[in-house]
């Protein structure tokens, strides 16, 4: 005999006791509690359970066909319109319509830009204090313009030696990003 | 627990009160015994067996007519018992027990009504091993049974088991009941 089988018999002894008297705990019926379950049974028979409603797939074929129709609509309109051709145009003759220039600050050459200020002979002429015979003597010659109308070539090199903003200077610049400092 | 008669389970498919009742009130006394020994009080023996038996009139039709329903009925009432011990077993922090033999006025009779009573036994185990002495020794299921359905491994059932018969034993060696 082994040490556990002492104490084996004690638990089946334990084990009987409880199945002899788990049949004999005294029950009596409530109709309390046959008229709570007859109440949840009425609810959930007067609101069943709500059947999952139909929904069409967004992304089924005819969505897509759809889509791709008016796709197709959209560019062929957009194409009507000349707007695709007129994105590729220079933007010089897009901006017109925003910016107006008079004829002296028009005088530059044709590929100014006219939303970036622009030097004319008389304020270049007034920072510099140069000779007005002599610069545009050499616009002249280049341009093969009136002398008198033309600014000068080197507007830049002009108002850089002025301290004035150069088109490169004037340029977007990418925000910085802001520094979070963690005392 | 008599067969239950076919006119009830007849009536029982087509969703008919009259029936529902006939069979709750068949059914009614060994259901709540096995509830009452997994719950801690009357009034939650009464509310897993109603959870119960709202599970079994609503998915009547569903039984197989193979199968046994008094069987299938009892399958979802431990079911249900279970659900409340795993639900709760992490609340039971004094026993009935030493809570009645500490009130100013209880009376050595009454402690010994208590310990006699097979219920209060069962209360003053812990949760979890209430449960596991009650679904191995009384319902007859096996540790790896006991373990999925408690939602724990098959070695902490032989121990829960081991640890409920050794309390249960030095309860009723005191009471001498054995």
């Amino acid at each position: 005999m082994t040490p556990n089988q002492p104490e084996k018999k004690e638990y089946s002894r334990v084990d009987a006791y409880f199945r002899q008297n788990a049949e004999d705990i005294p029950v009596t019926f409530d109709p309390a509690n046959w008229n709570a379950l007859a109440a949840a049974l009425d609810a959930a028979a007067g609101n069943p359970t709500k059947t999952l409603v139909h929904r069409p797939n967004r992304l089924g074929k005819g969505w897509w066909v759809s889509g791709i129709f008016l796709l197709l609509l959209g560019a062929a309109w957009w194409t009507r319109q000349g707007a695709v051709i007129n994105a590729f145009q220079p933007a010089s003759q897009g901006n017109t319509k925003t910016i107006r220039l008079d004829s002296e600050q028009l005088a530059t050459p044709e590929r100014a830009q006219p939303a970036l200020p622009v030097l004319t002979n008389k304020i270049l002429l007034q920072k510099t204090g140069l000779k007005p015979e002599k610069v545009s003597a050499t616009s002249a010659e280049k341009y093969d313009l009136p002398a008198a109308t033309i600014a000068p070539i080197d507007t830049t090199i002009a108002s850089q030696n002025a301290g004035l903003p150069t088109n490169d200077s004037l340029k977007i610049l990418p925000a910085k990003k802001k520094k979070h400092i963690f005392w | 627990m008599t067969a239950i008669p076919e006119s009830i389970l007849e009536g029982c498919r087509k969703k008919e009160r009259r029936a529902q009742e006939q069979l709750y009130r068949h059914c009614y006394a060994p259901f709540l015994r096995l509830c009452l020994r997994y719950a801690e009080c009357p009034a939650d023996a009464a509310d897993i067996l109603n959870k119960a038996f709202f599970n079994i009139l609503t998915k009547f039709d569903q039984f197989r007519e193979e199968g046994n329903v008094l069987g299938w009925m009892k399958r979802i009432v431990i079911h249900a018992a279970v659900d409340y011990v795993r639900a709760n077993r992490r609340f039971r922090y004094h026993s009935p027990m030493e809570v009645a033999a500490d009130l100013p006025g209880a009376s050595t009779a009454d402690a010994t009504l208590l310990e006699n009573d097979l219920l209060a036994l069962l209360r003053e185990l812990p949760f979890t091993s209430s449960a596991v002495f009650n679904l191995f020794v009384v319902e007859g299921y096996s540790h790896r049974e006991v373990g999925e359905l408690l939602g724990i491994s098959e070695a902490n059932s032989k121990w829960h088991l081991h640890h409920a018969r050794k309390l249960l034993q030095h309860k009723l060696q005191q009471t001498a009941a054995l």
